[in-house]
Parts: C-alpha cells; structure tokens; sequence
C-alpha cells in the first residue's frame, strides 16, 4: 500500500475484489499513485496484473470497489498495437486526435523524424516500438499505463526503448503505471515497485 | 518494367487467351453439329447482338436486369454486414440468429422466389426482396467470421482515446472488415444477377430472364444466347471497373 505523501493524489484505486464467473481473480486491493510518480506492478503472468491495469484503464467497469483516474489516459501494449493502414503520421494523430504539427515534433523527439508517411508494416519492430510510444506521448496524457510494454524485445532493444520511455516520462512528468513479470524493467524506469500475487491476488510493496 | 507490370502483362495475355480458347471451342462445336437451330456459331450471334442493339431491346432490357442487380446487391449487403458483424461481436445475438441463419442457407431459392410472389404479389418489391434473401445468409456468415476476427486491442485503443463512433466506424472497424466485405461482394454480385433472371423468368415481364424464357418457348437458341452473353459481358465489366478498382484502393497500404 502507497504511504505516499506526495501532491496530489492522480490515481486512486481501491478494489474489494474481481471475479471471471467463478474464478476470484483480485482480492483486495488499494494503490494510491501520486501525480508524476511511476509505479511499476510485478507478478507472474495470469496473476491478474493486466486485469488490474484494464480496471484503472476504464476499459473494465465490471468489479467491486472503486477507481479514480485521471480522464486524459496513454496506453502502451505488449504488441505496438498500430492501425496498419494508416501511415505513421496518422497513425498518432487519427488515433489521439492531436494536431500535425505536435504529432511531426513528437516523432522527430523519438526519432522517426523521416517515417511520417510510412505504413507500420514498413517499420523495423524497434521503430514501431517507438511510434506507439510517440502515440502516447503526443494527447500529452496525464496517466500513461503500460502493460509489458518491453516483453517482445530482444535485450539491446529493450534497453533502448526503457532508457527512451523513462526519458519521455521525466520529460512529459505525466504519471505513470508499468505492469511486468521482471523486475529489472521496474528498475529501469526507476518506478516505485508493488507485487501482485496470491489467488485472489493481493499488492504488496517490493523491495526496490 | 517492374515485377508486378510484368506480371500483369503475363496475366492479361492468359486472360485474353482463354477467352479465344473458349470462342475458338464454341466454333468448332458449331462447326461439327452443322445445326445453326441447336448450336449457332459466334459470329451469327454476334450479328444478332448488334441488331437488338440497334433496336434498343437489348440496353432496355439488359438495363432493368442491372437495376434489380444493384438494388438487391445493396440490400443484401447493407443487411448482411449490419447482423453479421452484431452477431461476431454478440453472443446473445448470435444465439438467437444462428438457428434462422441456418435455415435460411438451406432453403432453396426458389422456394424463396415463388412465396415473395405468393406472399407479396408479382411486383417490382417481391422481386428485389426475393433476391435479397436468398443473398443475406451468406453475406451474413462471410461478415460473422470477419467480427470475430477483430482486433480486441484496437477496441482498447479506441476505447482508451474515446474515438468517435464515427472515426471507429471508418478507421478501426472497416478496415478490419474489408477482405471480408470484399468476398462478400465478390460472391455476391455473381449469385444475385443468376437468382434475377430465376426471378424475372417466374414474374416479370421484362429483364434478360423474360426474354431468355421468352426465346426458350420459341426455341430460339441464338436469341437466348444473345441475352446470355450480353449479360455476362456487362457483369465482366462491373467486375474489371467497378469491384477491382474498389479493392485495389482500399488495399492500397498493402503493397505500398
């Protein structure tokens, strides 16, 4: 549980518990996030922790408690998640509804300066990588939640977008939610680490 | 000259020699049967084409059969698209229209045809409906797979964002959809324009299918080729100006 004494506080969660018909898969959970912090929530796969950031997201409605997050939300997924018949540059603003000019800025800052008119599919998995991090970073969000956003990346490239994404956070200062099965992530992003496990799963602070 | 140019010159050719391969069989059958009544040859067909042409029967007649085409080809679509992407992404619906769905695949079409006119009367509508629900099925079906193929990230994204109705509509969930869609209009368009002339031929007094009935009382094999193949050329030309170029566009990031 966050003893957080810091600003405001920009996410609220206290869930008494989650259930998928019969399986209680989040017992109780409560997580304070205090604006410009990031959090990052480790656990073993199937432990629930894609579940608790669907929750926190808006996009599951269906669980016992209460969640206050901000309105303006980025998600980053494990897969770059990029509509592949758009080109790169729409790709961000189509998606996000942000201006050209802030999307073009965004992607020269993740360096995809030339790519604007490229459809994903004519992208290395590294530069999609950092187009779906440039689409999150352009609605300028107040809560970024990222769920294994490394997973699918060899080492060398992992390094490079962690060492890139903590650099847009501290940047941007946006509030931020990693969800992970390794620790060394957490690490990288310097993020303030709780551990999810049990059935039903319960968070605990980790040892940073 | 790049690949994919070669390759379409390579293609056309093989179009265009097959066609002359079939024309080149169609006069040797002529040939060897020596009865214009049972078999006439290309070119006295031909002839007779160019005369009905001039005498406007043809585009006339040729012309209603492509409206009641249309008309049923955008009404199944249009119905077959909405239930079959409500039942990919419901359960619930799915449930309770799987049954009729099976039901309607297996009736026959002509079943379908003599009971709108039973039912409706011979008119215009019972026509039109009759051909679009002998196509809504399988249109249905094709665009039930396609809603269950459907990215559920992409729905996350545009949930997370809260795109429009509208921009998830035309950016999220068409674009998913069109090789389906695409299939769908494919098959579609050759099965209703054969169901039109089966409705024409039952309860109209007009279209390709009356006068191929009409021909066929009189025994007037030339006059029901004429009709035939007229037909069949206009449904190649939808085909090459119409079908293929929709699809190339909408596939334009593919190969781009």
């Amino acid at each position: 549980m966050s003893d957080s004494a810091f600003g405001d506080r920009a996410v609220h969660i206290r869930i008494d518990g989650k259930r998928f018909g019969d399986t209680a898969v989040l017992g109780s959970i409560a997580l304070d996030v205090a604006s410009g912090r990031t959090v990052a929530i480790t656990g073993p796969s199937g432990i629930g922790k894609s579940t608790l950031l669907r929750i926190v997201s808006g996009l599951d409605h269906d669980f016992e408690g209460e969640v206050r997050a901000p309105a303006r939300i980025s998600p980053v997924f494990q897969e770059p998640t990029l509509l592949p018949w758009l080109t790169a540059l729409d790709n961000l603003t189509v998606v996000t509804g942000a201006g050209t000019e802030e999307a073009e800025r965004v992607m020269q800052t993740v360096g995809l300066e030339n790519k604007q008119a490229h459809y994903p599919h004519q992208l290395s998995l590294g530069q999609q990588r950092r187009l779906s991090l440039a689409r999150a970073f352009v609605s300028n969000p107040e809560l970024l939640v990222m769920d294994e956003p490394f997973a699918s990346l060899d080492e060398q490239k992992a390094d490079e977008i962690m060492a890139l994404t903590r650099r847009l956070i501290e940047d941007s200062g946006v509030t931020a939610i990693l969800v992970t099965h390794a620790l060394a992530e957490a690490r990288a992003l310097g993020a303030e680490t709780f551990h999810l496990s049990g059935q039903p799963a319960t968070l605990t602070k980790g040892i940073v | 000259m790049s690949v994919s140019a070669t390759d379409r010159l390579r293609r056309s050719s093989l179009y265009f020699v097959s066609l002359l391969g079939l024309i080149a069989t169609w006069q040797i059958a002529a040939t060897v049967a020596g009865d214009p009544a049972l078999l006439p040859a290309p070119l006295p067909v031909l002839t007779a084409m160019g005369g009905e042409l001039i005498r406007g029967e043809l585009l006339h007649h040729v012309g209603i059969t492509l409206m009641r085409v249309l008309a049923a080809f955008v009404l199944a679509m249009s119905i077959g698209i909405t239930v079959g992407v409500l039942m990919g992404r419901d359960r619930t619906v799915d449930g309770l229209l799987d049954p009729v769905l099976i039901v309607l695949l297996n009736l026959p079409a002509l079943v379908v045809i003599v009971l709108a006119y039973l039912w409706i009367g011979l008119t215009e509508a019972a026509a039109i409906a009759a051909v679009t629900i002998n196509k809504v099925p399988l249109v249905t079906v094709m665009l039930r797979e396609g809603a269950r193929a459907l990215d559920p990230q992409f729905d996350a994204l545009a949930s997370i964002y809260r795109m429009s109705r509208w921009k998830r509509l035309r950016h999220i969930l068409l674009p998913q959809l069109a090789p389906y869609i695409a299939a769908a209009a494919r098959s579609g368009i050759a099965l209703i324009w054969k169901i039109v002339l089966v409705v024409e031929l039952l309860g109209r007094s007009n279209g390709v299918g009356f006068k191929i009935h009409l021909y066929f009382q009189l025994f007037d094999v030339k006059m029901v080729l004429v009709y035939a193949i007229s037909f069949v050329l206009v449904m190649l030309c939808v085909e090459a100006f119409v079908m293929r170029p929709v699809e190339t566009a909408a596939n334009r990031w593919r190969s781009a």
